[in-house]
């Protein structure tokens, strides 16, 4: 009994002290990764857009539910960005936004900018760990296996044209990783198809008359 | 044995990957370029380094504070107690890794945290630095790591020529050169490395006859 909680103790004591260590270095850290990922977030909006010179988010409260149906509070999530080709924030040049799909082995995150009429401006893969040498190409913009997949094709593109060529559209796929290939064109129309009713130009509405 | 060849044994007579076959699975997975061989083999030195002196450390503590008897009680919790040792050092490597070098984690990205149960650290933690003081220790620690990141460079030296056609990202074979995608996927791994382990054995065998 006694050798029991002389073996707890010694392994408590380790863990607590591993614990503290932890904890300083996250304090420590956590608002350097924060930094890293919101830097990484503006570059890609810059590559999309590279002409906007003011951004701003879109968002919306989400309510976070408990699992009664309780709102516990509410969450704000950015849908996209409006981007500005000047900077009083006048002169409406397109909009951002992320669109998110699973591939072979990972959640594929990609940064999308289009124009006001919904057309591709560029897109820029911003998170993905497919596998490497295949799937991972995607996001190189000039592949070194010489095949025509580069995420530049998608330039130019509508909601329409997003297809992959297995599913008769015009993206060339990847050699050996269409489901990625796949995952990035589809994720961009799928959010395309929620986002443009919402986005769609003042001019293009139907006026209402009386 | 000196100090020295405690450091030497590590990179050749007693290579992890090669001699000992140890820790194997990351360098199936990882060994796809020599920038990410390096990486993983800079990450895993500093874990290796890092628990090995503090593992000696606390072995050396129990030693001075215990009787024979408590000694031999704490010794069946001493497992425990370094995966907790190598766990916060993983843990420590994966937040400073993506707070200070985010491209490096992104490409090495799972890899990361399953170095807590690479068997390299545990093996060289429970086999040698739990046994032996601290010089040693942090001999045997440089000279393993060095070692698993040099066995893996050799690795990826092969796979990258031959799967990507390039070297440490640069195209280097000529536009004709038709990429082996087996290389870069974990077959070519298996295959390098057992063509790496019977070619250090033909050596040996060799020496031997002279």
């Amino acid at each position: 009994m006694n050798n029991i909680i002389r073996l707890s103790m010694v392994l408590t004591i380790v863990t607590v002290v591993a614990a503290f260590v932890l904890a300083e270095i996250y304090s420590v850290t956590k608002p350097q990764i924060e930094l890293q990922k919101l830097a990484k977030t503006r570059e890609a909006l810059h590559f999309v857009l590279p002409d906007a010179q003011h951004m701003s988010a879109i968002t919306r409260k989400v309510p976070v539910r408990d699992g009664d149906g309780v709102t516990l509070y509410e969450k704000e999530e950015i849908m996209f960005y409006e981007a500005f080709s000047d900077p009083d924030s006048q002169r409406l040049r397109g909009y951002a936004f992320k669109a998110e799909g699973s591939g072979y082995s990972s959640i594929i995150e990609t940064m999308v900018g289009i124009d006001t009429a919904g057309v591709i401006q560029n897109i820029k893969i911003i998170s993905q760990k497919e596998t490497p040498g295949l799937g991972a190409l995607a996001e190189d913009s000039d592949p070194f296996t010489g095949k025509k997949w580069s995420t530049q094709q998608f330039i130019g593109k509508t909601i329409n044209d997003l297809k992959v060529d297995k599913d008769g559209g015009e993206i060339v796929s990847i050699t050996g990783a269409t489901i990625t290939s796949r995952t990035i064109t589809n994720s961009i129309r799928d959010e395309l198809k929620t986002l443009l009713p919402q986005i769609a130009p003042p001019q293009d509405q139907p006026v209402e008359e009386d | 044995m000196s100090v020295m060849s405690e450091f030497i044994k590590g990179i050749y007579k007693e290579n992890p990957v090669f001699r000992l076959a140890l820790g194997l699975c990351p360098v199936l997975a990882v060994s796809t370029s020599i920038s990410n061989a390096i990486g993983m083999g800079a990450a895993t030195t500093f874990v290796l380094l890092s628990s090995n002196i503090i593992v000696s450390l606390l072995m050396l503590l129990f030693s001075k504070i215990l009787s024979e008897g408590g000694q031999k009680s704490i010794n069946k919790i001493r497992i425990p107690m370094f995966i907790v040792v190598i766990a916060s050092f993983v843990t420590i490597v994966e937040m400073v890794m993506s707070a200070y070098f985010p491209v490096l984690s992104e490409s090495l990205g799972i890899f990361i945290p399953l170095i807590v149960v690479n068997c390299i650290i545990l093996g060289r933690a429970e086999g040698y630095a739990s046994k032996n003081p601290l010089i040693p220790s942090i001999a045997d620690a440089i000279g393993m790591g060095i070692g698993f990141t040099l066995a893996l460079v050799a690795i990826a030296f092969v796979r990258e020529l031959l799967g990507s056609g390039a070297l440490l990202g640069q195209n280097i074979m000529s536009s004709n050169f038709k990429p082996v995608l087996l290389m870069i996927l974990p077959p070519g791994a298996f295959l390098v490395i057992g063509l790496y382990l019977a070619l250090l054995n033909w050596l040996d065998l060799r020496k031997k006859e002279s």
